[in-house]
């Protein structure tokens, strides 16, 4: 017997169509069913993301004079305001590391095959969308760190051909990293990619509902399960668990805050971005200076680019139906090592 | 039996509390984080020195700025000043003298006079000069330049 | 024949070169004209550095020194009709009356007013009455005169960082004659001063920072009236500037002493001329202490110099442990400025003591470090607090992953019901 909520939408909404896509929505079960899992669980890092950013919206100040010691109010005097910091910065880390493990699984399991094409595009440019997050994230707080590697981030955009220097001042808001570049900074982190974030998030997931869930290629599922309650009790274990490794790094490695940023001073040693650009910034060092008269800074762009490109535009590459092509399978080992070599590469050459 | 409807209540309510009390532990610091207050002005770019008719003039009081020791003279004349008092030397907290007519620093006998140039003994420097303004009956001393 | 000839030549090569000075230098004088022609580098340069004196821009010329006319001899070069004494000429004077020389001017204050109303005309006398005038009166050339630290003929004033008596160039100006063995042969002082001095940090300032409110030879030992400070007045000399140390130690038993034993003076801690920033190390009774120098092991001195020393150390610890605590604290992102602020009254505590210590007695320092002691403590106190309130924080992750323990097992037993 509905209840009388129930009863009162149902006489407004068509309730069965909606209740298909989504609550009575059938997961296919097999061997890889659980690699589905990675979807929402970066969809609940996003969520606690916008949670946490939201709560230390209400104090932070994106200002050259309020930005830092914005950021040491919240550390030390507001009340768990060290908490939640840490929360959004460990969230970012995990989040960034999800939506890699994500489309990972997504690549080897080949769910962006015919109809799934325009979700691997909205899910490529949410990566980028993420990316843009961590990096414009960094910066504000506004410290010796921050500002240098912002400055290091952005000064690989010179090399760009025709646009490289004009992306640059846009991006900085003048030739140099100033006040202005903070405030453009934040309204990037707090508005513009919130916004694209959220409209590509909904329009992903709409498509996935479209087309339900894709099963890989030489698989057939032994049954299938609505997805609720059957498959997000799994979701809510992933998330529970994810929450409890957020907490722990959250409480163990606290995020501190370094010295107000001073363009006069030295840049420190050891300036590198976050982990998640290390394998471009790896990519940059190992470049020689030049290489037939064009500067490698230049190369790694070109190069960057077409790579860029073929990685969003996969799906009409790969454009084989069910068994994965064995070239797939060895690209996406081949990219996941050099991934994983050039992070790590950069990260033990880099003494912070 | 493993399903029997009091096994299945218990493991619900289990659910139900590790899960709320999940929720709760998450929600409790936002909560309390966003009641946080801070003090209205920022005790380490500017700083409500004294109210007027606190101080009579030829009088001066220390007060904190930051991490360090300031000093706001209250001038004969009825000017009021501000400055560091962090003596430029080796850093003692310097103090008014009247009888000598200028600041004075117990560690070297070091002396400023009353808009700080250091006029005798081993400072080098004068003392740092902060801006002083009054709103109303505040007098506030900010540090130059920058804005709270 | 030829001999003359290349003197004429010579000459004449002397004057293309020589000449532009001479006509830069206007007023026709025979001193001038002649000394300018010299070849000898002894007659001609006088007229080459007198381009850069201060005297001739006030508008005097050789005469005015050296007596003579100028006017005379202009025609035939004869030198005989203007270097004569009976116009008088007294050349180049001997040793003893130089400072006669220069006195005539400078020690005339009406005359000097014309030039400059706040110059002092007392050099003379005071150079009289030092041990390089009496040198000098007795025909020692050896000592120093006048124009030994003025120079003779280039004399800038002192003010002016070319002139050899500029402060920062006293002390090597000195060391010109004072640091040479053969020259200061038979005076029976010795000449390690300025070698020793090059050490101290009267020199580092000075020399090396070019801070001219540092001390050169001559703020200590008089310029003109030159010579060590006596015994009792060292402590008055040092004390120009290091007022506060002069105080302590007057009221000290080191004053008693240095009046009836003519020890200790400032110097005989700090050295004279190698004077070095102090440490704590020099204060008490093991290595590298000066107490020990003169108290004797369980005398009432070399047990104040050990409990003063104990007073500073227990300071100085405190303050480095407080200091400890609000860095690991700070690094935990705690914002400590409280503690900082706290923290200076414990060091400007400590710096006053090391002062005090010119007391040379153990309770005025005490009563300096006591309350320091008690700031540095209380900061100390605060930071362990923190410190353990940080570490109550992992405790909290037992209830959190219990909770997810509880939570994750009851969704996969229900997991299990269903499927």
């Amino acid at each position: 017997m509905p209840s009388r909520p129930e009863r009162w939408l149902r006489d407004r909404y068509d309730l069965d169509t909606i209740g298909r896509v989504t609550v009575r929505k059938p997961v296919p079960l097999h061997r890889h069913s659980i690699w589905y899992l990675t979807g929402g669980l970066t969809l609940f890092l996003f969520v606690i993301q916008i949670v946490t950013g939201l709560a230390l919206s209400f104090f932070y100040r994106p200002t050259e004079d309020g930005a830092h010691e914005s950021i040491l109010f919240i550390t030390t005097e507001a009340d768990f305001g060290w908490l939640v910091r840490s929360i959004h910065v460990w969230g970012a880390n995990l989040l960034l590391g999800s939506v890699f493990f994500h489309m990972a699984a997504v690549f080897f399991l080949r769910a962006y095959r015919r109809p799934r094409e325009l979700t691997w595009l909205t899910g490529a440019a949410l990566l980028l969308v993420m990316m843009g997050f961590g990096f414009s994230g960094s910066l504000l707080p506004w410290d010796t760190f921050a500002f240098f590697a912002t400055r290091v981030g952005t000064e690989v955009m010179r090399a760009a051909p025709v646009l490289g220097a004009f992306a640059l001042r846009l991006l900085r808001g003048g030739e140099e990293i100033t006040g202005a570049t903070l405030t453009r900074f934040y309204a990037l982190h707090v508005i513009l990619l919130p916004l694209a974030g959220v409209l590509l998030v909904v329009i992903h997931l709409v498509l996935v509902q479209m087309h339900g869930m894709s099963t890989p290629g030489n698989r057939t599922a032994r049954g299938t399960a609505p997805f609720f309650p059957h498959f997000f009790l799994r979701d809510m274990v992933v998330w529970v668990i994810a929450f409890g490794a957020l907490v722990t790094l959250a409480l163990l490695k606290p995020e501190g805050l370094g010295e107000k940023a001073n363009a006069l001073s030295p840049a420190p040693a050891g300036i590198r971005p976050e982990w998640y650009f290390l394998f471009l910034f790896q990519m940059l060092r190992l470049m020689p200076g030049h290489l037939g008269g064009i500067p490698g800074e230049m190369i790694v762009v070109g190069v960057t680019t077409v790579l860029g490109a073929a990685w969003l535009l996969w799906p009409f590459i790969d454009r084989a139906e069910d068994r994965r092509p064995r070239y797939v399978t060895a690209l996406g080992i081949i990219a996941l090592v050099a991934f994983l070599f050039l992070t790590v590469m950069a990260h033990v050459t880099t003494r912070v | 039996m493993p399903n029997s409807p009091d096994r299945r209540t218990f493991l619900d309510v289990l659910l139900g509390l590790s899960l709320g009390g999940l929720a709760a532990a998450a929600g409790y610091p936002v909560f309390r984080f966003l009641l946080s207050t801070r003090p209205e002005t920022d005790v380490s770019t500017s700083v409500v020195a004294a109210r007027s008719g606190e101080m009579a003039p030829g009088t001066a009081r220390l007060f904190r700025f930051g991490t360090q020791p300031a000093i706001l003279i209250h001038d004969a004349s009825g000017e009021y000043r501000a400055m560091s008092a962090v003596c430029t030397h080796l850093q003692c907290t310097v103090q008014l003298r009247n009888d000598l007519g200028c600041l004075w620093c117990a560690c070297h006998g070091g002396k400023y006079d009353l808009f700080g140039r250091n006029i005798a003994g081993p400072p080098p420097k004068p003392l740092e000069r902060f801006e002083v303004r009054l709103s109303g009956d505040d007098i506030i001393v900010t540090r130059g330049g920058s804005r709270a | 024949m030829s001999r003359r000839v290349c003197e004429w030549v010579a000459a004449l090569a002397a004057l293309v070169v020589v000449a532009p000075t001479a006509a830069a230098l206007d007023d026709k004088s025979t001193c001038i004209e002649c000394h300018a022609t010299y070849v000898e580098a002894r007659y001609a340069k006088p007229v080459a550095d007198f381009q850069h004196d201060v005297h001739r821009e006030r508008g005097l010329s050789c005469d005015d020194c050296h007596g003579g006319d100028p006017a005379l001899g202009m025609d035939d070069m004869n030198h005989k009709a203007s270097m004569d004494p009976a116009k008088g000429y007294i050349g180049v004077p001997p040793p003893g009356g130089v400072a006669a020389m220069c006195a005539k001017c400078h020690a005339d204050a009406e005359f000097m007013r014309r030039y400059d109303p706040t110059i002092p005309t007392d050099q003379a006398a005071q150079y009289a009455k030092s041990e390089h005038g009496r040198l000098a009166a007795r025909g020692d050339r050896n000592s120093a005169t006048c124009v030994s630290c003025h120079g003779a003929h280039g004399v800038r004033p002192v003010a002016e960082p070319p002139s050899p008596a500029h402060k920062r160039n006293v002390p090597a100006l000195c060391a010109k004659c004072h640091a040479d063995a053969s020259h200061m042969k038979g005076y029976g002082i010795p000449t390690n001063q300025y070698a020793e001095y090059k050490t101290s940090v009267h020199a580092a300032l000075l020399l090396g920072e070019g801070d001219l409110r540092a001390p050169s030879c001559a703020d200590c030992h008089g310029a003109h009236g030159a010579a060590p400070p006596g015994v009792e007045s060292v402590p008055r000399v040092c004390g120009r500037c290091h007022e506060v140390n002069q105080e302590h130690f007057e009221q000290s038993p080191h004053q008693a002493s240095l009046e009836k034993f003519g020890k200790p003076m400032c110097i005989s801690c700090h050295s004279n001329h190698a004077v070095h920033a102090p440490s704590d190390t020099m204060l008490g009774v093991a290595d590298g202490a000066v107490c020990v120098k003169c108290h004797e092991a369980g005398t009432s001195g070399w047990t104040a110099a050990k409990e003063m020393r104990a007073a500073l150390d227990s300071l100085s610890s405190a303050i480095v442990e407080a200091d400890a605590g609000i860095a690991r604290v700070r690094g935990q992102g705690m914002a400590m400025d409280e503690s900082l602020y706290d923290l200076r009254e414990a060091k400007n505590a400590l710096t006053r003591a090391r002062v005090v210590i010119h007391r040379f007695t153990p309770e005025p320092v005490r009563e300096v470090v006591d309350p320091g002691l008690t700031v540095a403590r209380a900061v100390g106190q605060r930071t362990e607090r923190r410190i353990a309130d940080v570490s109550t924080r992992p405790r909290v992750l037992i209830v959190v992953w219990a909770l997810v323990a509880v939570a994750v097992a009851a969704l996969l037993v229900r997991i299990r019901r269903l499927s």
